[in-house]
């Protein structure tokens, strides 16, 4: 129905082509589908173009209200769309019919016509659209034979099996998003054994907690090593800040970490300091704290 | 609390957040599995154990309404069908509102064939305007066409004496002065 | 001496410092390098580009040592006689021989200033041998010691023409060589251009204040300080590493660009070379004020101590400049101290 546009062009012209520039409407076209081959419930589209001259107005009130027109007629939807042109106005309007007749034998009918109204200023002028015929076909039989196969009427509609789709999508957006973010929080972890550089701190503070303050020497020495593990090579006091540029990280615990490498210089070399559990408690905070940092949460 | 902080929770929170989607996913799908094998069955069997739920889905409602419209249940069929009439798109809507015709112009031809028209009458007034409806959301629904033509040929919707058209007030008083065709067809 | 008097000693070691650096500008490592060899008691070999004040660096230490100096310029026709004695005709016309610039001022010769030393021959450098390493000569029939010596050489980088490059051996006595670069600081520049007083270095050097130091008593002052600093024992596993580390770098994982470590090195750093390591890192703890060496302390001279003792082979030793560097720093950086 509504593929077989054959498009008739009304074109009526109003008055002889001499004066078309007085006339106030200066376009006037319907353009309507093929006139026959019409069911009960089938849409019929109409569509009107016309072209005004400038400071004439279509009145929107004039047209067909949407709702029943008549018993077996009803107008879904009138869509008025309007363009300047010229100075005046064009307007296309499309009346979308839906026919509800139920006819015994192939029977025309007609789409009644209508008056539209324009004004122009307090005046107001007319135009006519003129009524449509067509043809409309039954669906059956006048009456139906059940023994040849024919049915009285047709069966329910099927509930259709509910659509998965949007879960389904829904299901593997969430599922991508769990499994990346686990598999983020796995690196920063040290979870995965490809990532060595994650897990330095978590095996020194392992290492650590084995040791008592009487192997101090074990236990600075587990704690250099996890330091220059990560930087991939040794740290030293004096090269700190190197160590910073490339972990900036850690620059928060520079307090700390001085601290660490003073004592441990003056245990090592200079032979002045002694364990101590105070001692042992701080290099295990400061191994905390860079095991936070290294896994991301500081 | 610094921003790498912030993140590092992010990122927990991500993570909890989107386990949790993915365990309501689940339930989700199941639970469509589950109403879709229920509507197969309620299709093609007969034996189906009907339970009455209160949230359940349109779909299956809709597969309900028929399933007790085929066991004759009409009062249940009307109910169900009446809570589904505003939900799911316009094919759906299109569907239920069909079937509400089918419901009400079975009981119609039922009531003919008893010769009870004074009950006939609104049931297919009911009808013809439930597929009317379905029409008006679905122009393309041949099913409803072809059952509003055999509602309106069950009670034709004469013009009084003219062709020309009367207005919608004339309609009413003139239903009843109508009277129902064969509702069997021929013998 | 006493802790006390070594303080003293610091206090006056820095002082010294600080004026060197008065008078030259912008070279403020090599000063501190050269005051660490005047207190270590080792040799120091001077190498840089002409004209960065090497020999103004030079004499204004002299002069700040005090003592008797005596320089002597290398070139080609240099003989090892020539710096023992030298012959001439006197007044009457008679022949004399007369002591040469090294053993003139017998035991009280403070520093020899050896200027343009790769313009020497051969035969001069081992004469100079000997006087380095056991501070003695043998000339006129007797030993003549010269204790409180100390040699500063200097080559410039520019001229390869008509020099003999230094044997191994020589190098070897040289405790630091120490690379003079042109200053980069621009207010640095600017002053060394437009200021007059840099303009006369005779002036110049003569506003150090002489004998500062004085220099007959170094070596007992470096002897004491050589016991008075400690070492504990990390530190000499620290040590004993970066001295292996010279000779095996590949075992440290010591890699450079386009390199196979294994063939890199002819040899690596002597015994003698470690020593004046260890010798320097104390006196550097010292200046430093702490009874004990750092790893820090070898690691600030590691570079000057060790570039001129380890030898790249033959296929290597054309890019020497390129990866002398990069050796030692890679030593440094690969070696933990803990």
């Amino acid at each position: 129905m509504r593929n077989v546009w054959l498009f008739l062009s009304l074109s009526l012209t109003l008055l002889g082509c001499s004066d078309t520039l007085t006339q106030p409407v200066r376009k006037f076209e319907v353009l309507t589908p093929r006139p026959f081959g019409y069911v009960i419930g089938d849409v019929i589209v109409h569509k009107i173009i016309i072209e005004t001259r400038p400071g004439i107005l279509l009145q929107p009130s004039s047209l067909p209200t949407q709702g029943a027109i008549n018993r077996w007629l009803n107008l879904n939807e009138a869509i008025i769309t309007e363009t300047e042109s010229d100075g005046g106005h064009k307007y296309h309007i499309t009346l979308n019919y839906q026919i509800f007749y139920a006819p015994l034998e192939v029977k025309m009918l007609t789409l009644p016509g209508f008056e539209m109204a324009f004004s122009m200023g307090s005046k107001s002028v007319g135009q006519t659209v003129p009524p449509w015929h067509f043809t409309v076909s039954p669906l059956r039989e006048l009456a139906v034979r059940k023994d040849a196969g024919g049915e009285y009427m047709r069966p329910d509609a099927q509930a259709e099996a509910i659509n998965a789709d949007s879960t389904v999508t829904g299901f593997a957006l969430s599922l991508s998003i769990a499994l990346l973010s686990a598999a983020r929080l796995a690196s920063l972890y040290g979870f995965w054994p490809f990532f060595r550089r994650r897990n330095i701190f978590k095996q020194a503070l392992r290492k650590l907690d084995a040791l008592s303050a009487d192997d101090m020497d074990q236990v600075l020495t587990t704690m250099h090593q996890a330091l220059n593990s990560l930087n991939g090579q040794p740290v030293f006091k004096h090269r700190l800040d190197i160590f910073y540029r490339k972990y900036p990280n850690y620059r928060q615990l520079g307090r700390e970490l001085n601290w660490f490498f003073e004592y441990s210089s003056r245990y090592f070399f200079i032979g002045t300091e002694n364990s101590g559990n105070v001692n042992l408690e701080k290099i295990k905070k400061l191994c905390q704290n860079c095991r936070e940092i290294e896994r991301g949460s500081r | 609390m610094n921003l790498t902080r912030l993140k590092h929770y992010g990122l927990w929170f991500i993570l909890t957040t989107s386990l949790v989607a993915v365990g309501w996913q689940i339930t989700a799908l199941y639970r469509i599995y589950r109403d879709n094998s229920l509507i197969s069955r309620m299709i093609s069997e007969h034996g189906v154990q009907l339970e009455k739920r209160v949230s359940a889905n349109p779909e299956l409602r809709l597969a309900r309404a028929s399933y007790l419209k085929h066991k004759l249940r009409y009062d249940e069929a009307l109910e169900t069908l009446n809570l589904i009439l505003d939900q799911g798109d316009a094919h759906f809507q299109a569907r239920v509102r069909y079937n509400l015709g089918n419901l009400y112009l079975v009981q119609a031809i039922a009531s003919v064939e008893t010769m009870a028209i004074n009950q006939a009458l609104p049931e297919i007034g009911l009808a013809k305007q439930a597929y009317r409806q379905a029409l008006a959301l679905d122009s393309n629904f041949w099913d409803a066409k072809y059952n509003l033509e055999v509602a309106l040929r069950l009670l034709p919707e004469m013009d009084r004496g003219t062709t020309k058209d009367d207005n919608p007030q004339n309609k009413n008083s003139q239903l009843w002065t109508t009277v129902p065709g064969f509702p069997r067809g021929l013998p | 001496m006493t802790d006390r008097s070594l303080n003293e000693w610091r206090d006056n070691a820095l002082h010294f410092e600080q004026q060197i650096n008065r008078i030259i500008l912008g070279q403020k490592q090599a000063v501190r390098t050269l005051v660490l060899a005047v207190f270590a008691r080792g040799h120091v070999l001077l190498e840089g580009q002409v004209g960065v004040g090497k020999t103004t660096l030079l004499r204004t230490v002299t002069q700040g040592l005090g003592g008797h100096y005596q320089r002597i310029e290398g070139t080609i026709d240099l003989m090892p006689s020539d710096l023992i004695y030298y012959t001439y005709l006197d007044d009457s016309g008679k022949p004399r021989v007369d002591p040469g610039p090294l053993i003139k001022q017998g035991s009280e010769l403070a520093t020899f200033f050896f200027n343009e030393i790769n313009r020497a021959r051969p035969q001069v450098h081992s004469l100079l041998l000997r006087a380095m390493a056991e501070r003695t000569i043998f000339a006129f029939n007797r030993d003549f010691e010269f204790p409180h010596i100390q040699v500063f050489a200097d080559r410039n980088r520019v001229e390869k023409e008509e020099t003999f490059e230094l044997p191994a051996a020589a190098r070897d006595r040289f405790m630091f060589e120490i690379n003079i670069d042109t200053p980069y600081d621009d207010t640095v520049l600017d002053e060394l251009m437009f200021n007059p007083r840099f303009h006369d270095t005779d002036r110049l050097v003569g506003n150090m204040p002489s004998g500062v130091i004085p220099y007959y008593q170094l070596n007992e002052l470096a002897e004491t300080v050589q016991h008075s600093i400690q070492t504990s024992p990390k530190l000499r596993t620290y040590a004993l590493a970066l001295w292996k580390a010279s000779h095996f770098p590949q075992q440290y994982g010591i890699q450079l660009h386009d390199v196979t470590m294994a063939q890199l090195l002819q040899a690596g750093a002597s015994p003698r070379g470690m020593s004046y390591l260890i010798r320097a890192a104390k006196t550097r703890a010292w200046l430093e004020g702490r009874d004990a060496v750092l790893p820090e302390d070898l690691q600030s001279i590691y570079q000057v101590t060790m570039a001129h003792r380890i030898f790249l082979s033959a296929m290597y030793a054309y890019r020497a400049e390129e990866l002398m560097p990069e050796l030692i720093n890679g030593i440094l950086n690969q070696i933990a101290a803990p």
